[in-house]
């Protein structure tokens, strides 16, 4: 059943890259959708496409070669014309959309990015960052969790999830450099606010990544002072950390690629997921 | 006499380390119910050699009435017997996750032929048609196919026409392209 406030739209943001946002997206749409029984929607805003092939799988290869439509159409507005269509065709969730799982009414829905996504923002003679926002207003009331996955980059794109979600969930790496990525994060947010005063858009918390990085002696004083500065950070920006930090493992990985035997403390990242549905009420 | 609980916190925290607290739970709580239901001697009884019935044999055995659906379910039977569906006790799991099983997990891929077929047998015709096009749980994905699929469709996309190739539509044109890709 849909909720009563439409659904959660939540972003999940670092601008800086390979602290775990495509991996972390791609575990929670699958949790919420069979271990919450949620009707989910996720969406790929980063021309690496990760999540796309965490989700897809073997059918992303065919989505490719099929040339079938993805984030990229749905920012032009239409769908080209192809093979012996000489006509474009409106977008619908039909044919922007994929369908990772369904099970009777509720399904785990996608909108897939692909590589040539930059290019054609670039060239572009001026993207809309409230394409997908309407987009999504239009077709997806009667979802209970939309989940957009962002590129490591402040742009075009980053603007386009702002305007489309209500919620930020900031994942983070206890090394330094990934630190860096929240001051970028809170001048972006900022400076969106400022420019867009009726939109609302708050940060739902910070989760802190082991997932790739144990750092060996579980990563000694570096990461602990790694740790200390996330926390005053957030904490300056008043910023919610999760208390279940993801655990490293090499679980993750695998089951990225579709590896599920023996996932080891990856099967612990349920403990982080729970609380976040919980902390943003789904 | 019982052994000082510091060993046992501390084979459970080795345990919890190596397979994640989740399954550890569940592995514990399938133990005792399987202790508390089946006497002493089924145990004994279920290991006599015999034959495993495949989950082709467990179809035919049923009562579909609708084709459609007797025809579906048994394609994905003949393909789970094959490996091409479901090929191991990881994938059958998250498949089972996928359709909101909360039962007892089967405890490797073969015992689970049963469950899986009563699953299948619960959905409805356009689920398992939906499945059957679905390659979600065929298996751990490889990076060349990818890779293939990036490079062919960068060519069109990006009209580097000395590369332009022609879609491929259908799965065995995909096959039989990876596989030359591979052979070369």
């Amino acid at each position: 059943m849909a909720r009563k406030n439409g659904p959660l739209v939540v972003c999940v943001i670092n601008l800086k890259g390979g602290v775990g946002k495509s991996t972390i997206t791609a575990l929670l749409a699958r949790r919420a959708y069979s271990m919450r029984g949620k009707d989910v929607l996720a969406i790929d805003l980063d021309p690496q496409a990760n999540l796309s092939q965490a989700l897809m799988r073997d059918n992303y290869n065919k989505f490719l070669l099929d040339r079938m439509p993805s984030i990229v159409e749905l920012f032009r507005g239409y769908i080209p014309p192809s093979g012996s269509r000489t006509k474009a065709r409106s977008l619908d969730t039909g044919n922007v959309t994929q369908t990772i799982f369904r099970y009777g009414e509720r399904s785990l829905q996608l909108i897939p990015s692909r590589f040539d996504f930059s290019d054609n923002l670039t060239d572009s003679v001026r993207p809309d960052p409230t394409v997908l926002s309407r987009f999504l207003s239009d077709n997806f009331e009667a979802k209970d969790l939309i989940l957009i996955d962002c590129a490591p980059t402040e742009s075009i794109l980053t603007q386009a999830a702002y305007h489309a979600s209500g919620l930020v969930l900031i994942p983070v790496k206890p090394e330094y450099f990934a630190t860096i990525g929240f001051p970028l994060l809170q001048e972006s947010l900022t400076t969106f606010r400022r420019a867009n005063r009726g939109n609302k858009i708050d940060v739902a918390g910070v989760v802190i990544n082991n997932g790739f990085y144990d750092g060996g002696n579980d990563g000694g004083p570096e990461k602990q002072r790694a740790k200390d500065e996330i926390r005053d950070e957030a904490a300056e920006n008043s910023w919610h950390i999760f208390e279940n930090e993801i655990p490293f493992s090499r679980g993750f990985p695998k089951m990225m690629r579709g590896d599920y035997n023996y996932t080891g403390n990856a099967s612990l990242f349920y403990l982080f997921a729970d609380e976040f549905f919980d902390h943003i009420g789904l | 006499m019982a052994k000082p609980v510091s060993v046992l916190s501390k084979i459970l925290e080795l345990l919890i380390n190596e397979y994640g607290s989740e399954q550890v739970l569940r592995e514990l709580a399938r133990l005792q119910s399987s202790k508390s239901s089946e006497p002493h001697e089924s145990k004994e009884k279920s290991r006599k050699p015999g034959k495993r019935k495949t989950a082709s044999d467990i179809v035919n055995a049923l009562a579909i009435k609708d084709s459609n659906r007797r025809s579906l379910i048994t394609r994905m039977a003949e393909q789970f017997d094959q490996k091409t569906f479901l090929p191991t006790i990881g994938v059958v799991k998250s498949f089972l996750d996928s359709r909101g099983y909360n039962d007892k997990f089967p405890k490797n891929r073969q015992d689970a032929a049963k469950t899986i077929i009563d699953v299948l047998n619960t959905a409805t015709t356009a689920d398992l048609e939906f499945l059957l096009d679905n390659k979600q749980f065929s298996g751990p994905s490889k990076l060349q196919s990818l890779s293939n699929a990036i490079s062919r469709t960068g060519a069109v996309l990006r009209n580097r026409d000395e590369e332009l190739i022609e879609p491929i539509s259908n799965e065995s044109q995909l096959k039989s392209s990876s596989s030359q890709t591979l052979k070369s």
